[in-house]
């Protein structure tokens, strides 16, 4: 035990310790059965020198008023208790408390009945809303069957329509087989493809001899209604003599007639001359 | 008939024995009074404590125990500890005017026999007053203007015009020697 622990101690017992201070020393004698036993015996040491004050009776009136204190002090700590019980052996308490039960019974059934009622709604609302979905997705299903069944309609039909298409592109070509009017070019062959919708057509050329070396061939078309023929181009051919080429008048032809191939000068001429000579033509 | 002990007393009021409680009263009253009145200072206010005081000595009754302090210095304790409480309640200026030189107790006069205190009370107070005689006067002086008056060591400190250290040291030096002689008187 320290000496602050003593003194904390005496000055204890003489009740000179601020709050603070016997708090700490209280929370220190919880802990310690020496400084407990010091405080109590400096404590008893201490109360002692009331023995050495001279007696102060006080005013006699005191003691029968502390004796009435008393009385009523008791009776407030047994009324308490007293009037508790007195509360409780009533008669009215017991049909009290029994009223208080059937309320909350009766509320309890109540309550329990509402959410019986509410249960019950929620099930047919859920049962309706399955049926409701069940309902839907089968008809999403058909949806869904009508949708494939019109997808295969439509390319169905887009392929007929391509075919139609098709039969619609033939529909405007020609096709034109020129025969050689000269001996010499017998053995060539040029054949046309004419569309005169686009008002372009393609040349495929076999087995033609080379021309002079100032000379080319050219492509001519004759429109119905127009005895001028009309330049579609000059053609050039391989060492083979073959050619494919694509060719566009440089004029409309409304109604394509004839198709000839002259031998030009180089690089073509723009109207027709009359020594350049035909040496394919057709149809015949 | 051999007179009924302080403490047999005592553990009947803490069995609800009112009559007890009024033979209390009688015992110790004029000795708490005249310590309330010490301490606060006020004759009206130790009344008020002194009915205060004995309610609550009603009330705990039932946890005395008699094997750890006497009955009459148990409720010196608590009569102090109510008086005291009330005084730094109050917040009354501690009585500066008073000379620190006065002797509170009269420790030189001699005893007067009281029919109302017991003989072994009796017997208790001269010891008291032989060991408190032994006490050098400063460590007196400390312990009985801490006791009387309900002082802390700082306001003590401040009337005796010591450091607060020598009154610490004053007034354990003093209730630890108090506490040998008087254990010396009981073996």
């Amino acid at each position: 035990m320290t000496e602050r622990q003593e003194e904390q101690a005496a000055l204890h017992a003489v009740y000179s310790l601020d709050a603070h201070e016997r708090q700490i020393l209280r929370a220190e004698l919880r802990t310690d059965p020496r400084l407990r036993v010091l405080a109590a015996e400096l404590e008893e040491a201490a109360n002692q020198i009331a023995l050495l004050l001279p007696a102060e009776a006080p005013p006699e009136e005191d003691r029968a008023l502390f004796l009435r204190r008393l009385k009523q002090h008791r009776r407030a700590k047994v009324t308490s208790f007293g009037t508790t019980f007195r509360i409780l052996r009533q008669p009215w308490v017991g049909w009290a408390v029994a009223a208080c039960l059937a309320v909350v019974a009766w509320n309890g059934y109540r309550v329990g009945h509402e959410l019986t009622q509410e249960m019950e709604t929620l099930i047919k609302n859920e049962s309706t809303a399955r049926s409701e979905a069940a309902s839907a997705l089968s008809k999403v299903a058909g949806l869904e069957k009508n949708l494939a069944d019109a997808t295969e309609k439509s390319q169905q039909f887009a392929g007929e329509i391509n075919n139609l298409k098709q039969m619609n592109v033939f529909a405007h070509m020609e096709v034109t087989s020129l025969r050689a009017t000269v001996r010499k070019f017998e053995e060539g062959a040029a054949v046309i493809v004419w569309d005169n919708e686009k008002q372009e057509g393609q040349l495929k050329l076999e087995k033609m001899p080379p021309v002079q070396a100032n000379r080319d061939y050219q492509l001519w078309v004759f429109d119905k209604k127009n005895p001028a023929p009309i330049s579609a181009g000059v053609i050039k051919v391989d060492a083979r003599g073959m050619a494919t080429v694509t060719f566009k008048p440089v004029e409309p032809v409304p109604s394509a007639a004839k198709f000839a191939i002259s031998i030009e000068a180089i690089g073509g001429v723009a109207k027709k001359s009359a020594d350049g000579p035909v040496i394919f033509a057709g149809p015949q | 008939m051999e007179k009924e002990s302080d403490e047999a007393i005592l553990q009947r009021v803490g069995r609800g024995d009112e009559a007890a409680m009024a033979q209390l009263y009688d015992r110790f009253a004029p000795s708490l009074f005249a310590i309330a009145r010490r301490i606060i200072g006020d004759e009206q206010e130790a009344r008020d404590a002194l009915q205060d005081g004995f309610l609550y000595i009603w009330d705990k009754a039932a946890d005395f125990d008699p094997a750890r302090s006497k009955a009459f210095t148990w409720a010196v304790m608590i009569f102090r500890h109510k008086a005291i409480d009330r005084l730094r309640a109050s917040r009354r200026r501690i009585r500066l005017n008073e000379t620190a030189a006065e002797n509170l107790l009269d420790l030189e006069s001699p005893r007067s026999e009281r029919a109302d205190i017991s003989l072994e009370r009796a017997e208790s107070a001269e010891a008291v007053r032989r060991a408190m005689r032994s006490l050098p006067d400063e460590q007196r002086q400390c312990v009985e203007w801490a006791f009387l008056r309900g002082l802390t060591h700082l306001q003590l400190s401040e009337l005796l015009g010591t450091p607060l250290g020598t009154v610490k040291t004053n007034i354990r030096r003093g209730l630890m020697r108090l506490r040998d002689l008087l254990q010396e008187v009981v073996s």
